[in-house]
């Protein structure tokens, strides 16, 4: 895998507008009506968990999840288009084309998840524990990729 | 060196079966570095299966492919081989400048993006989407993309469907300038006077079999005989083939189109049966009468003709 062929095909996903719209801009505005409309002053679900942050990871991980279906997508789409069979036609293996679209699903997954989680503590006041916090959204990164593989 | 003796391209008896039909059946063929080679056949002739297979895209069932003596993988990772595929399209939400960008990345000792643009001619066209460009533009972008890596052997399956003249002129003037500085390029085409023009030799390939092997003048030879075109008032077609010398005849309206082994006999005889006729043309075989002849009567499924590739062959 190399790093010109990662920055080209990360530019070439999030230069979309349908992409920002919907794994950028809708997660951050729905999570900010939602937790205005139910989450506000720090209430609680009935089980006692704290809606703000909870919904902020929820919103994470959708944004993290549509970001890797886009990448995925694609794969298919290279595929029915004969773009895969030109590529067949350069030194990269099959294995390392998949594992570069998973690492293009993580890169394209980050800024959203980022955005979300900032905007949570920022304007909702949530406060995660370090720990809990990279936890979140590691967890959010790393499934992404697997989403992306669903589009496989 | 080694390419000399191994070659650019061998192909030793290569089969491929696709269910029921056999799509290449037992194709040999040796070609030299530096030789611009032309594939020609109707469609369904096997073209585009011995180009994948030469290519390392599709695995033969028997016999092998090398490329300058390794196995196209190697070669292809080594970056000695840039193809032009017929279904290949271009990424559309990319610019033309990225795709090719995309490709050289990949490669080892691409050249640089720019000098990659300007021997395809699309150096102006570098900013623009590749979705958004003309069938002809599409071809040399794929063209700029097939050169980027620096190849030694350059395959181009069908390069120049959907170009207009000037388009076609230009694209092979960039082979030209390609093929000069002593690399090899096989390419699969349909257009006859592209063969005829700009190959050294030519392959001609006949239901999976190469059906005539060698420069054009040596192909154009191998159908002997001549053509013999009259305007001959009231003639039957039967009375035509009945003709001394005449191997084939064909009749519209007044105008006589007759394949000849012996052209001096049937020209005596159909003039002597036939005062009337004039507008006499005799003509030597062309390379298309060539093609006609050698991939037009196929054996048993009762066509006589090359039928729907009539239109492309001009």
């Amino acid at each position: 895998m190399n790093p010109a062929y990662l920055a080209l095909e990360v530019k070439r996903v999030v230069r979309g507008a349908r992409f920002m719209i919907f794994t950028v801009v809708f997660p951050v505005v729905i999570y900010l009506i939602d937790t205005n409309l139910f989450g506000g002053n720090g209430e609680t679900y009935p089980d006692g968990v704290a809606i703000a942050p909870s919904l902020m990871v929820r919103m994470a991980a959708f944004g993290a999840m549509s970001a890797a279906l886009f990448t995925g997508a694609r794969v298919a789409l290279e595929r029915s288009s004969g773009w895969q069979r030109q590529l067949r036609l350069t030194p990269m293996s099959g294995s390392s084309y998949l594992l570069s679209k998973a690492v293009v699903s993580m890169l394209v997954a980050l800024p959203t998840i980022l955005l979300v989680t900032l905007v949570g503590v920022i304007f909702e006041h949530v406060r995660l524990s370090p720990g809990s916090g990279c936890r979140s959204c590691s967890g959010c990164g790393w499934g992404s990729s697997r989403s992306c593989s669903s589009g496989w | 060196m080694t390419t000399t003796e191994h070659g650019a391209i061998r192909l030793a008896g290569l089969r491929k079966r696709y269910g029921p039909v056999l799509a290449v059946d037992g194709v040999d063929l040796l070609v030299a570095p530096g030789e611009m080679v032309a594939l020609l056949g109707p469609n369904g002739a096997g073209k585009s299966t011995t180009v994948d297979m030469l290519l390392g895209l599709t695995r033969p069932d028997e016999g092998q492919a090398r490329i300058f003596g390794r196995s196209p993988r190697e070669a292809v990772a080594a970056g000695e081989v840039g193809a032009m595929l017929q279904d290949g399209t271009l990424l559309e939400d990319a610019t033309v400048a990225e795709t090719v960008g995309l490709v050289a990345a990949l490669h080892r000792s691409p050249l640089p993006v720019a000098e990659a643009l300007r021997r395809a001619g699309v150096t102006e066209l570098a900013g623009r989407r590749c979705g958004k460009l003309s069938g002809g533009q599409q071809q040399r972008v794929r063209f700029a993309v097939a050169v980027v890596c620096d190849p030694d052997l350059l395959v181009l399956d069908e390069p120049t469907v959907g170009m207009d003249v000037e388009t076609r002129r230009s694209f092979w003037r960039s082979m030209r300038e390609f093929s000069d500085s002593g690399r090899t390029v096989l390419f699969a085409t349909h257009y006859l006077e592209e063969a005829e023009e700009f190959a050294d030799r030519v392959v001609l390939m006949r239901s999976g079999r190469v059906a005539a092997d060698g420069s054009v003048a040596e192909v154009r030879a191998t159908v002997s005989g001549r053509t013999l075109r009259a305007v001959v008032p009231g003639m039957q077609q039967d009375a035509l083939v009945a003709l001394p010398g005449v191997t084939a005849a064909e009749l519209r309206g007044d105008r006589v189109t007759m394949a000849c082994a012996d052209s001096d006999m049937a020209l005596r005889a159909l003039l002597a049966a036939h005062p009337a006729a004039h507008d006499i043309e005799i003509a030597a075989v062309g390379l298309e009468e060539a093609f006609l002849a050698l991939t037009g009567d196929s054996d048993g499924d009762g066509k006589h003709r090359v039928g729907g590739d009539k239109e492309t062959v001009r």
